[in-house]
């Protein structure tokens, strides 16, 4: 009896392998790894600076790596060419549209560059998306301009869809409502999702699984319910040294004066070394996980 | 792909491209009829090359500021990257529409005036070639300076200015010949040369205004775009501060130090007295028989001003030529003066044959306007002029007739019933001339410097005037302003005669009251 294979884990859609890239002395991206799975929605976390957008910028091919390779629907590639670019749908950070194209207008010239373009797509989405197809793109709203560029990278059908914080400056109903609209993208359509943010609540609500970057540095890549699984506070002795298996993230307070001599710390294990230690942590918010991520000091603020 | 860069553009300028088409023909048309009527120009098309020098720069701006710098500026090209566009081909695009544009404009602007000065003018194709293909190379040209310069976003203005400096310096203060450079030869012999293409100033021509794309294409590609994006971003407040205040120095320092390089002024046929190194020339009015009289005058004022100048102690070198023409017609003392732009000499008009004409009122003005030339104002300045106008009255006046002086003396003393003078008024001569008139003024002060010279001896007066107006300047910059600041005339003043401005003033007052008296009572002695 011939026994089949083991099964392959799928080849991810989207990812980066020790990519870096630096602006003179400033490292931005600091041999990053990343994978992004098919049809699932990959959130970007980072605080201000972290590097989120130089990373999208690479996968984009506007800016090129100094080193490092991303692999993108199956073809590697040291920069993203034209060809590749034309499978991505892209919002970015800033919605620098002509200010004299109506929306109308923006899906002719776009989708002359698109070889997938779909015009019918294209003018259901707007509709959906409540904007008007025959108003300058000068006299749209902030969350009108986003919905827009949304339904520009929607339009051509693309394989993977790259957003760079496109929630920014906008008010907390226009945001809720346009991270509906990706997650129905992605749940209806299979369409894989990567955006950026640096609000948690959006990958809470939106993402399937996350990835934190901190100067330039993958800090976490996997299930937010993971995490809160696996860091936890513990206050352990001073002299004890922490067991095998933990790794510390941070020391709350290290100067303050404990008369019990003992020290208060974030530490991430494997869920199976919490269990087996014996040693029974706190179990944080993701809030006080991202701070403690990202090295913030809250405990003297 | 490129299409749609195209029709892009074609949809956010067109309208555009076609009025600035439309005016720049008609600016032409209009520069090309107004050539022809000023008779300067060898035909139709040399008003082209003139429109094309001075005006086609304004239409390659406009240009390429639609293509390149409105793009930067709107920040429309971040949009562009975003896309499944190659970088480069955004900027080849906007390349090609700039060439296309300025072939289409100077084109369409030789053939209408082919069209419509093909009857009057013999036309040959090869004339019409070369015509054709000069106009476009250097209309090519300058929209490619443009454009490279359209990538330099927020600098691009300031930078322009300052070419535009270096420019006009060479055109007008250097020896550099501009014109017998490419690019600008090719306009040099634009609608004179018919035969000869003019085959060196289009291939280097042709090799800059590659150059200047390829170093646009560099810009805007450099750093993936981000040199292009950050020059497009607007200017900070700061620098605004800087690089306006830096254009304003620079426009100062230039102003200042720049030298006039006018020819040397001359009068041709003039009557000449070179003696003891004075030049003094003198020029009538018409053809004149003998030129006695010029001789005398011309002689008179060579002995005269020499021996003002070495009592002044002023070099012989630094003494300018003196030019006299004869002009009928000027009314009060039948003397004027006139301004040399760019040579330091001395212009007097005077109707000098008239009989009214007083030539110790030319030599003393004549003094007073070398003073003020030698010096390239120093002494023409509020606080100085007042000394040089006392002693203007002293040469005036030293060998003039008794009546003269008493009208003077009178002249005084109304002015000081009249309106009375302060110290400041007495030496702030330009301010108390628009309030009591010129000649008013110039009595008071004339009166001030004869109490002087009655109360000290001459040596005095003549190591004060040493002291404050025989400085010869050659060059006009801070220093001079320095050395006013650190040689106040009060307090040379104050040394010299041992007495205040208040108490000169005031001595002043009283002399002229006293000389009237005497006047008085001479009258009515005489009576």
């Amino acid at each position: 009896m011939i026994s089949e294979p083991p099964a392959l884990p799928p080849e991810p859609v989207l990812a980066v392998n020790q990519l870096r890239r630096s602006f003179g002395r400033f490292m931005a991206v600091d041999g990053l790894d990343l994978a992004v799975q098919e049809g699932e929605i990959y959130g970007f976390l980072g605080v201000n600076g972290a590097g989120k957008t130089t990373t999208i910028r690479m996968l984009m091919g506007i800016v090129a790596p100094d080193s490092g390779t991303i692999r993108l629907l199956g073809e590697e590639t040291r920069r993203t060419s034209i060809k590749q670019k034309q499978s991505i749908g892209y919002v970015s950070q800033e919605q620098a549209f002509y200010p004299w194209m109506t929306a109308e207008m923006l899906g002719k010239f776009v989708g002359a560059l698109y070889p997938t373009w779909d015009t019918e797509e294209y003018r259901r989405l707007l509709k959906v998306l409540e904007v008007p197809s025959n108003r300058k793109v000068s006299g749209l709203s902030g969350g009108m301009k986003v919905k827009l560029a949304l339904a520009l990278a929607i339009a051509p059908r693309p394989s993977l869809l790259i957003l760079d914080e496109p929630t920014a400056g906008l008010d907390p109903v226009a945001r809720r409502e346009f991270l509906e609209i990706i997650t129905h993208q992605a749940r209806e359509y299979g369409r894989t999702t990567f955006f950026s943010t640096h609000l948690l609540d959006e990958v809470e609500r939106a993402a399937d699984r996350v990835g934190i970057i901190h100067r330039g540095k993958k800090r976490f890549e996997g299930k937010l319910s993971h995490l809160q699984d696996r860091v936890r506070r513990i206050r352990i002795d001073s002299e004890t040294p922490l067991p095998e298996g933990f790794a510390m993230w941070r020391e709350l307070d290290p100067e303050a004066s404990d008369p019990e001599n003992t020290r208060t710390l974030i530490v991430d294990a494997d869920p199976m070394t919490w269990a087996g230690s014996g040693i029974v942590g706190q179990r944080l918010s993701l809030d006080d996980i991202f701070i403690a991520c990202v090295g913030i000091s809250t405990t003297r603020i | 792909m490129t299409a749609v860069l195209f029709r892009k553009e074609w949809r956010q300028h067109g309208l555009w491209f076609v009025i600035l088409g439309v005016l720049t023909l008609l600016v032409f048309l209009m520069i090309v009829r107004g050539v022809n009527q000023d008779g300067t120009g060898g035909g139709a098309f040399f008003g082209i090359g003139t429109g094309m020098t001075y005006f086609f720069p304004v239409v390659s701006f406009i240009l390429c500021h639609l293509l390149v710098a409105v793009e930067y500026r709107n920040k429309s090209q971040l949009f562009l990257e975003g896309l499944p566009l190659p970088r480069w081909k955004m900027v080849f695009v906007k390349a090609i529409i700039a060439t296309f544009l300025t072939c289409l404009y100077t084109a369409t602007i030789v053939l209408i005036v082919w069209f419509t000065a093909g009857s009057s003018e013999a036309i040959s194709p090869r004339f019409l070639g070369i015509l054709l293909s000069t106009s476009a190379l250097f209309g090519w040209f300058v929209t490619s300076f443009y454009f490279l310069v359209s990538f330099l976003g927020r600098y691009r203005i300031p930078i322009l200015i300052i070419i535009l400096f270096v420019f006009n310096y060479l055109a007008t203060s250097s020896a550099v010949p501009l014109s017998d450079f490419p690019p600008f030869a090719l306009m040099q012999r634009f609608g004179f040369e018919r035969d000869i293409w003019p085959r060196n100033a289009m291939m280097a021509t042709a090799a800059l205004t590659l150059l200047f794309f390829a170093a646009s294409f560099t810009l805007a590609l450099a750093k993936e775009g981000s040199v292009s994006t950050i020059l497009g971003e607007k200017m900070s407040y700061r620098e605004k501060m800087f690089i306006g205040a830096s254009i304003a120095i620079g426009t100062m320092a230039i102003l200042v130090w720049q030298t006039p390089t006018a020819e040397p002024f001359s009068i041709p046929g003039a009557v000449a007295e070179e003696r003891d190194g004075m030049n003094v020339y003198v020029s009538p009015e018409g053809v004149q028989e003998t030129a006695d009289l010029e001789v005398q005058l011309a002689s008179y004022l060579v002995r005269e001003l020499a021996e003002k100048r070495d009592w002044l102690g002023i070099p012989k070198s630094a003494f300018p030529p003196l030019y006299v023409v004869e002009k009928t017609g000027i009314e009060e003392d039948l003397i004027e003066w006139e301004a040399v732009e760019g040579d330091n000499a001395i212009l007097m008009y005077a109707d000098y044959r008239n009989p009214e004409f007083n030539r110790e009122t030319l030599m003393a003005w004549s003094m007073s306007q070398t003073l003020d030339s030698f010096s390239m104002g120093r002494n023409g300045v509020e606080h100085r002029w007042w000394i040089v106008c006392g002693y203007e009255g002293l040469w005036e006046l030293d060998d003039a007739t008794p009546e003269r002086v008493k009208e003077k003396e009178k002249r005084a003393f109304d002015t000081l019933e009249e309106f009375g003078f302060s110290a400041e008024q007495l030496v702030g001569r330009a301010q108390y001339a628009d309030e009591a008139g010129w000649q008013e003024a110039d009595a008071v002060i004339y009166m001030g410097f004869r109490y002087l010279r009655e109360r000290f001896d001459m040596e005095i007066l003549q190591q004060f005037a040493r002291r404050t107006i025989n400085r010869p300047v050659t060059r006009k910059d801070g220093r001079e302003v320095w050395w006013d600041l650190t040689n106040p005339v009060e307090s040379e003043f104050e040394e010299a005669f041992d007495l205040t401005l208040e108490e000169f003033a005031e001595a002043t007052r009283h002399y002229i009251r006293e000389h009237h008296t005497e006047e008085a009572t001479e009258k009515e002695e005489a009576e």
